[in-house]
């Protein structure tokens, strides 16, 4: 039974729509911008609203969150942040209660510990931000254990987190990066400038078409992606399944960067569920014109990557096996039966 | 990064050696080289019917030199033209295989035959070759795959193959209902020529689908079969075709969905090779900054300073494993990748 709503006040429910619209017109896609600003938010509504123990506090937070899950229902990161933040709230809620129990005898406890719970909170989320603002580069600490010298890395499309990864391991050893150019939003191109930037970085740039091709000299694929599901499949930018089955055929390793923010404790049961088509005009200028008109143009925005192609996914703490995901989520978010929304249930 | 056939603004012209100086051009080899630099000929069968073409006319402008005859000489005439069509783009695996063929023919001429007489012979046995081989070919190739074509399935194809084309047009004619989805691939946009071909003929719209190939993964699902052209196969059973070939067949395998390649036997080599790295054509590069081929094209982002660590490689071809291919659609029968030697070896001992 969901508990009865809480009454958000005036302001709060000003910056939530604010951030939804912020959102919905595109002017917030980098994946940890996202998650940054939903934490932002959660700040804001924190410090504002009023709530006097921690059940109220825990309805605000879900009410929140359910007009932000109806309002963006396919934004995994979103939830994901706010499933991390209700973890990071009872684990505090629990340290304080062990602390009043131990010191029951002072009087006005009761006003002292609401106080210093609030404190406690922000404290929490503020941590929690600046832990997610690093952590690309704690991601990017492990790029020497993965990358060696004189290799030949495939990369597909653009990820800050890769980027910042590759950048990190090119401070101290020279080796090759072969970028997919990822049409029709050519984002491999901009990806491709930024390593070039690097003396140790020699950067090639291929047609998607051309990856089964050149991946019989490829030593190591590194992806970036959006969301990590449960199951360890991922949900990626458009032709990374490709480059994932071009590498698993020709037995190359594939090794995924992606923050624990990005990891997503619930199963992909639709392939399709979180994709989204984009404008068909990349694919087939409207200039065309009556062949737009007679012909079905698909542009899909992203690509599902089963578990099985993937070999490594490396977050903050370092390498882990798909297999072993379900700790991870069982640590950063506790039992998923005790999160209060349903992404295929909004 | 490994060193490929080299592409335009790369090649040079080798110099003629040999019996070969001074034998200048012809004006036809030189417009139908320029025709394939620019694209405007592409596609193995055009390609290889436009070379023999070509050559006929050369052979018509003929006239053998004193002190030999033109069974021996007639080769090393065209040897020039064939550097100047390497010259302008590399040469297809159709267009070598059937250059091979006229040269054996020429070798053969009995030397008791005068020129008008050699000449008219070789003519008639390079339109017998052009019918047979190629136009035939592929006519009876498209007939028997279009029976392949049942109501209500869902065909994938990749890029614009001549072959696929007539097939699907001619399971139109006959009455099937089917839904077709073409894949395509950059810069050369070749699939946008099929689409327009099958609206056309009449496919509606909620029957004909388009997608680039990093959609593959999306749209295989609903593929019941996929029909593909080739540009060549090898003796060990790979097939050569437009970059991007590979990945829709390893697609359509782990989805289990049935590979149909097209191929005239005349497109079959003895050569072997293991993988689109040892040899491979190479495609401006510099265009690829650009979102098509076509003169004023926008470019795909801000102009990049000139970083010599940056470079573009605009691969065109591809090799595909046999595993990834069902059947093979020949004008002989429907074959599997093994016996691809076998037809080899028929053709040869008919010689």
């Amino acid at each position: 039974m969901k508990p009865p709503a809480v009454q958000l006040t005036r302001e709060i429910t000003i910056h939530i729509e604010d951030f939804i619209t912020r959102l919905r017109r595109g002017q917030v896609t980098e994946s940890k911008d996202i998650a940054v600003e939903t934490m932002n938010l959660m700040r804001h509504v924190v410090s504002l609203s009023r709530w006097d123990d921690i059940e109220t506090l825990l309805e605000i937070i879900q009410t929140v969150g359910r007009q932000l899950l109806k309002a963006l229902p396919r934004e995994l990161l979103i939830v994901n942040v706010l499933c991390r933040l209700l973890r990071l709230v009872k684990e505090e809620s629990e340290t304080v209660e062990t602390l009043t129990e131990q010191v029951s005898s002072r009087l006005d406890i009761e006003t002292m510990t609401i106080m210093g719970f609030k404190k406690g909170i922000l404290n929490v989320i503020n941590e929690y931000i600046v832990e997610l603002e690093h952590t690309e580069e704690d991601i990017a600490k492990n790029a020497l254990e993965y990358i060696h010298s004189s290799e030949i890395v495939l990369t597909c499309g653009r990820s800050l987190t890769v980027q910042k990864f590759l950048l990190k391991a090119a401070a101290k050893r020279k080796f090759h990066v072969i970028v997919t150019e990822c049409a029709p939003t050519y984002e491999g191109h901009e990806q491709a400038r930024e390593l070039a930037r690097s003396p140790n970085i020699d950067v090639v740039v291929i047609p998607d078409s051309a990856v089964f091709a050149i991946m019989s000299r490829v030593n190591k694929v590194i992806l970036g992606t959006r969301a990590v599901m449960a199951n360890g499949g991922l949900i990626a930018s458009s032709g990374a399944h490709m480059v994932a089955a071009a590498a698993h055929h020709h037995s190359t390793r594939v090794v995924v960067c992606a923050g624990p923010y990005k990891h997503s404790p619930w199963f992909p049961f639709d392939d399709d569920r979180f994709n989204t088509l984009i404008s068909p005009d990349a694919v087939m200028p409207y200039r065309e014109g009556d062949l737009v008109n007679s012909v079905d143009v698909v542009s899909p925005l992203y690509d599902y990557v089963p578990p099985e192609l993937v070999d490594i996914l490396v977050d903050n703490l370092g390498g882990h096996l798909p297999s072993y995901l379900y700790r991870l989520l069982q640590e950063n978010y506790g039992d998923t039966k005790d999160l209060p929304w349903n992404i295929y249930d909004p | 990064m490994p060193p490929f056939v080299s592409g335009p603004g790369q090649r040079r012209l080798p110099k003629a050696s040999g019996n070969a100086v001074g034998i200048p051009v012809h004006p036809r080899i030189k417009e139908i080289g320029l025709r394939m630099a620019t694209m405007e000929i592409s596609g193995s069968n055009a390609r290889a019917i436009a070379v023999l073409q070509a050559f006929g006319d050369v052979i018509a402008d003929y006239i053998t030199p004193p002190n030999t005859t033109l069974g021996k000489h007639l080769s090393i005439y065209l040897s020039p033209q064939i550097n100047f069509l390497v010259y302008q783009r590399p040469m297809c695996i159709s267009m070598a295989n059937a250059i091979r063929w006229l040269k054996g023919e020429i070798v053969q001429t009995s030397h008791d035959l005068k020129d008008d007489e050699a000449k008219s012979q070789l003519f008639s046995k390079i339109d017998g070759y052009i019918k047979e081989r190629i136009t035939a070919a592929s006519d009876i190739i498209a007939e028997s795959g279009a029976q392949k074509i049942q109501d209500d399935d869902v065909i994938l194809t990749y890029g614009a193959s001549s072959v696929v084309q007539k097939l699907l047009l001619i399971a139109r004619s006959k009455g099937r209902r089917f839904r077709v989805i073409v894949v395509d691939s950059r810069l050369e946009n070749e699939g946008q020529r099929l689409v327009r071909k099958l609206v056309d003929a009449g496919f509606s719209d909620s029957e004909v689908v388009y997608a680039p190939v990093t959609a593959l993964s999306f749209l295989m699902r609903d593929a019941s079969k996929v029909f593909l052209g080739a540009e060549a196969f090898f003796a060990n059973g790979n097939m050569l075709s437009r970059a991007g070939t590979a990945m829709v067949a390893m697609a359509a395998h782990s989805y289990h969905v049935p590979v149909i390649v097209t191929c005239e036997t005349y497109k079959f080599n003895e050569r072997i090779q293991m993988d689109a790295v040892v040899s491979n054509e190479l495609g401006v590069p510099d265009r690829l900054m650009y979102k098509t081929n076509a003169a004023g094209a926008e470019p795909v982002g801000p102009q990049s300073d000139n970083n010599s660590r940056l470079r573009l490689l605009n691969l065109m071809q591809d090799i595909t494993p046999p595993e990834f291919v069902s059947v093979i659609i020949t004008e002989v029968g429907l074959i599997p990748t093994t016996s691809i030697p076998v037809v080899l070896r028929e053709y040869k001992n008919q010689i």
